[in-house]
C-alpha cells in the first residue's frame, strides 16, 4: 500500500513538471451558454479566449456536471453564468469540482450576467406543483436585445476589473456592440412592425422577453405547466383559444419535438414556427445578432404564411 | 325615326368634345393618382420610420425606468412596490425581518422517501412480501464558511420491522486548501471504492445494489468515519484525473473480514474521465483497500476494484435517447494466519474471492428508461458459493423528483435454490437536493 502511494505521488510529480505555462496573454473565459460566449467575444475581442460549457442545441436547464466541464472551469479566469437559476442544477458541482478559487461565487472571477436585468415572471409563491419554475424569474432574458446590452456592460465591467490595462479596449468594444444592437433593432422592429400586438402561443415559457420587446402577446403555452409535456386535455383548451382569438402563430424552440404544435396547427390553421433559441442552435446561427435575425425573420415568415394561407379566420 | 337619329347625332356631337376632353382628363387623373400613390408611399415610409423611432425612445425610457425603479411601469405597480417596502421596513423593525434574514442562512433541506414491495419465490428468502418504507433520507447541505461545505445525510430505515435512525453520512468538505487542486473531506462518508458504493439509494438505476456490493461492502454499500484527500492531477491533456486517498475506521466486518479494533483501513482510488464528444464519455476507475482482519495476528485483507462507465446521450434536439453501461469488478484477498504448534505463526492459504456486475440502461424517452443487469458474486469468507443474477427493470420518472420502478431478478445460486424476485419501487423527494455526481 505504501509503495502504491509513493508510485502515484511520483507520477503526479512527473506530470507537474511538464504542465504548460498558463497563457497569460489572454483571459480564459468560461460561459454556461453560447449566447454569453458570443457576447463575451464581442466585448473581449482578441484579449479573451472564450469557451461555452453548454451548446446551442442543448437544453441549458439540464446540463450534467461532467468532470470535463470541471477541467475547463479549472483554467478559467472568469466564469459567467446566465443567472436566474438557469444553472442551479449543475453549477455548484462544477465550481467545487474545478478547484479554482478565482471563480467561486463572490470572487471577481465569477459573474452573474443577469445583474441589472429586470426579470419577468417573478412568482409570488414558489412550489413544485407549479412545474419547473424559477424563483428569481424567467431565465431566458438574452432573447431581448436590449438585455444583451446589459449583459455586455456587465461583461465589460468584469473584464476591466480582471484586465485593467485593456479596459479602454473593452469599453470601445462595448460601444460598438451597443451601436450594432441599436442599428439592428431598427431593422428588427421594421420587420415585425406589421405584427405588433399579434397574439401567439408558445411551447415553453421561453419567449416572454422577446415577445415583450417586439410587442407580441403570448396567450398560452402548449405545456400545461413549465417543464410538463403537453397533455391531450390541455391541447384541446389551446386549440379552442387559438380558434377563438384567431391566433396565427405557434412559436417554439427547436429543442422540443414539434408534434404537439403541428397537432394544434392542423386543427386551427395556425402556422408553426420552429426556431433556434440560442447561438449554435443551428449551424447557421454563429453569433448573437444572427440568432435574433433568425428568430425575427422566422416569426415574420410565420405570420406571412398564416396570412397567405388565408386561414386567419380559424374556422 | 328621323327624330331619333337627330337626337343620336346631337348626342354624338355632344359626346365627341367630352370624349376628347375625357382622354386628357383621364391622363391627368392617372398622373395625379400616380403622384398621390408616390406621396402615400413616402408618407407610409415616413410613418414607419417615426414609429420605429418612437418605439426606440419608449424602449430607452423603459430601460432607464427599469434600471432605477425596477419593473414597475404604472401607478398601481408603484403603489404595490411602496406597500411592499413599507411591509419590509415594518418586519425589520419588529424583528420578524431579522428572523427572516437569518432564515436565509438555513441549509438546503430535502427528504427522499423510498417505498418498496419486494417478493420472492425462494423459501426462507429475505424478501418482505409486504410494503416496506425502506428508507427516508434527510439531507442537509450548506456552506460552512468561505473554505468549506457541510453535508449531513440521516437515514430513517425500517429493518425487520424496527425503525432505526442512522447517520449515513456527515462530513465537512474543505473546498480550498493550501495545496492547489487538493480538497479534503472529514467525517463519516461513503468511501471512494468503485462507483456504486458512493451512490445513494435514490440515485441508483436499480431497485437494489448489485450483489457484489451487497456481499462485500454491505446491503447498501458502507460508510465509515475517517478522512479523505482528493487531488486533481495536472496533466498536459487536461484529462480529468483524480487521485483519492482515504483512511477510515475498520469497523465493518463485511468489508474487511472482521475488525481487529482500533486499526484503520487505507484506500486509494484513481478516476479518469474522457470526453470523446458531447455525446460520448468514458469513466475508468481503479480502487485498492487494505486493512487488518480478524483471521489471525497481522492478517490483512486487500480488496481491489475496477470500474468502467460508458455514457452516450443523443445530441439531436428534442431527443432523450441515451445509454449508460456501468460495470465493476471486485477482488478480495483475505490472509489467514494460524498459530503453529511451536507458537510461531503460520500463514494459511489466502482466501481469494471476487464478484462483478455489468448494467446497461437505456433512456427511451424523457420519462421512461429500461435496464438489464448481470451479477456474479462469490462470498468474502468463502469463495465456493457462487451466485449469478439476471435483472431487468423499467422506470417511469414522473418528474425529476419522483419515479416508479418495476424490477425482476432471477438468481442462480450454486449452493441454494434458485430464486425469482419482483420489486415494485416508488422513490420521491421534497426540498432542494444537490445534484448527483455524473
Amino acid at each position: 500500500m505504501k509503495k502504491l502511494f509513493l508510485i502515484l505521488a511520483a507520477c503526479s510529480g512527473m506530470f507537474l513538471g511538464i504542465i504548460p505555462a498558463h497563457a497569460a496573454s489572454k483571459l480564459k473565459v468560461i460561459t454556461t451558454t453560447m449566447d454569453l460566449k458570443s457576447i463575451a467575444e464581442s466585448i473581449g475581442g482578441d484579449k479573451v479566449d472564450v469557451e461555452s460549457l453548454g451548446q446551442g442545441n442543448q437544453n441549458y436547464h439540464f446540463l450534467a456536471a461532467k468532470p470535463s466541464y470541471m477541467m475547463k472551469a479549472k483554467r478559467a479566469d472568469l466564469f459567467i453564468r446566465s443567472g436566474l437559476e438557469l444553472e442551479v442544477g449543475y453549477e455548484p458541482l462544477i465550481l467545487e469540482g474545478a478547484r479554482n478559487p478565482n471563480i467561486q461565487i463572490g470572487r471577481p472571477g465569477h459573474l452573474d450576467a443577469s445583474i441589472g436585468i429586470a426579470a419577468l415572471d417573478v412568482p409570488q409563491e414558489v412550489d413544485r406543483s407549479m412545474g419547473d419554475i424559477h424563483p428569481s424569474g424567467n431565465p431566458h432574458h438574452w432573447l431581448d436585445p436590449l438585455n444583451a446590452k446589459i449583459i455586455a456592460a456587465n461583461i465589460a465591467e468584469r473584464l476591466s476589473v480582471l484586465s485593467p490595462q485593456d479596459a479602454a479596449g473593452f469599453q470601445n468594444n462595448l460601444n460598438r456592440f451597443d451601436e450594432q444592437i441599436d442599428r439592428k433593432m431598427k431593422d428588427w422592429r421594421k420587420t415585425l412592425l406589421p405584427y405588433q400586438g399579434e397574439r401567439i402561443v408558445t411551447y415553453h415559457k421561453s419567449w416572454e422577453y422577446f415577445a415583450r420587446r417586439f410587442d407580441l402577446e403570448i396567450v398560452d403555452e402548449l405545456e400545461p405547466k413549465p417543464g410538463i409535456p403537453p397533455s391531450p386535455g390541455h391541447l384541446k383548451d389551446v386549440i379552442a383559444e387559438v380558434k377563438d382569438q384567431k391566433i396565427k402563430v405557434i412559436l417554439q424552440e427547436n429543442l422540443y419535438k414539434d408534434d404537439a404544435a403541428r397537432y394544434v396547427a392542423s386543427a386551427t390553421g395556425a402556422a408553426v414556427v420552429v426556431s433556434p433559441i440560442s447561438v449554435g442552435g443551428t449551424k447557421a446561427v454563429n453569433d448573437y445578432f444572427v440568432l435574433i435575425d433568425t428568430i425575427v425573420h422566422a416569426v415574420a415568415d410565420g405570420f406571412q404564411k398564416a396570412d397567405g394561407a388565408g386561414k386567419g379566420s380559424n374556422t | 325615326m328621323k327624330s331619333f337619329l337627330s337626337v343620336l347625332c346631337i348626342l354624338c356631337l355632344w359626346a365627341a368634345p367630352v370624349r376628347a376632353a375625357g382622354d386628357g382628363d383621364i391622363r391627368e387623373l392617372k398622373e395625379q393618382m400616380q403622384l398621390m400613390r408616390e406621396q402615400f408611399d413616402d408618407m407610409q415610409a415616413s410613418y414607419e420610420q417615426k414609429m420605429v423611432e418612437m418605439q426606440e425612445r419608449i424602449d430607452e425610457l423603459e430601460n432607464k425606468q427599469a434600471a432605477s425603479a425596477g419593473p414597475a411601469k404604472d401607478e398601481e405597480q408603484v403603489q404595490q412596490l411602496q406597500d411592499r417596502v413599507a411591509s419590509l421596513e415594518q418586519n425589520q423593525n419588529s424583528n420578524q425581518g431579522l428572523a427572516g434574514a437569518l432564515n436565509r442562512f438555513n441549509p438546503s433541506i430535502s427528504v427522499i422517501g423510498d417505498l418498496t414491495y419486494h417478493t420472492t419465490d425462494q423459501e426462507g428468502g429475505e424478501a418482505d412480501n409486504e410494503f416496506n418504507f425502506r428508507e427516508a433520507e434527510l439531507a442537509f447541505s450548506a456552506n460552512v464558511d468561505t473554505y468549506a461545505r457541510g453535508d449531513f445525510f440521516v437515514a430513517i430505515e425500517n429493518e425487520d420491522g424496527a425503525t432505526e435512525v442512522a447517520l449515513e453520512e456527515g462530513y465537512l468538505t474543505l473546498l480550498e486548501t493550501p495545496v492547489e487542486n487538493l480538497q479534503g473531506k472529514f467525517g463519516k462518508f461513503r468511501p471512494a471504492f468503485g462507483k456504486a458504493n458512493r451512490m445513494h439509494l435514490h440515485s441508483l438505476a436499480w431497485a437494489d445494489y448489485p450483489k457484489v456490493v451487497q456481499n462485500y461492502l454491505g446491503e447498501e454499500g458502507f460508510s465509515e468515519a475517517g478522512a479523505s484527500a482528493s487531488y486533481l492531477i495536472p496533466n498536459p491533456w487536461d484529462v480529468y484525473s483524480e487521485l483519492t486517498l482515504e483512511g477510515f475506521n475498520n469497523n465493518d466486518a463485511a468489508v474487511m473480514g472482521g475488525a481487529s479494533g482500533g486499526d484503520a483501513v487505507y484506500l486509494a482510488h484513481l478516476k479518469e474521465f474522457f470526453e470523446f464528444s458531447e455525446a460520448l464519455t468514458l469513466e475508468v476507475g481503479g480502487s485498492q483497500m487494505y486493512g487488518e482482519n480478524n483471521e489471525g495476528e497481522g492478517a490483512v485483507t486487500r480488496v481491489s476494484g475496477a470500474d468502467v462507465t460508458w455514457k452516450w446521450k443523443s445530441q439531436t434536439p428534442g431527443s432523450s435517447h441515451g445509454w449508460a453501461w456501468q460495470s465493476e469488478a471486485l477482488f478480495s484477498k483475505r490472509e489467514q494466519i494460524e498459530d503453529g504448534e511451536d507458537g510461531a505463526s503460520l500463514t494459511a492459504d489466502d482466501l481469494d474471492s471476487w464478484g462483478m456486475y455489468s448494467s446497461l440502461e437505456h433512456s427511451l424517452t424523457q420519462r421512461w428508461s429500461a435496464f438489464g443487469r448481470y451479477d456474479f458474486s462469490q462470498m468474502p469468507a468463502d469463495s465456493d458459493p457462487e451466485s449469478r443474477g439476471y435483472s431487468t427493470g423499467l422506470t417511469f420518472a414522473q418528474s425529476e423528483y419522483a419515479f416508479w420502478r418495476v424490477q425482476f431478478t432471477h438468481t442462480d445460486h450454486e449452493t441454494a435454490e434458485d430464486a425469482n424476485e419482483v420489486w415494485l419501487q416508488l422513490n420521491f423527494g421534497i426540498g432542494p437536493h444537490r445534484a448527483h455526481t455524473y
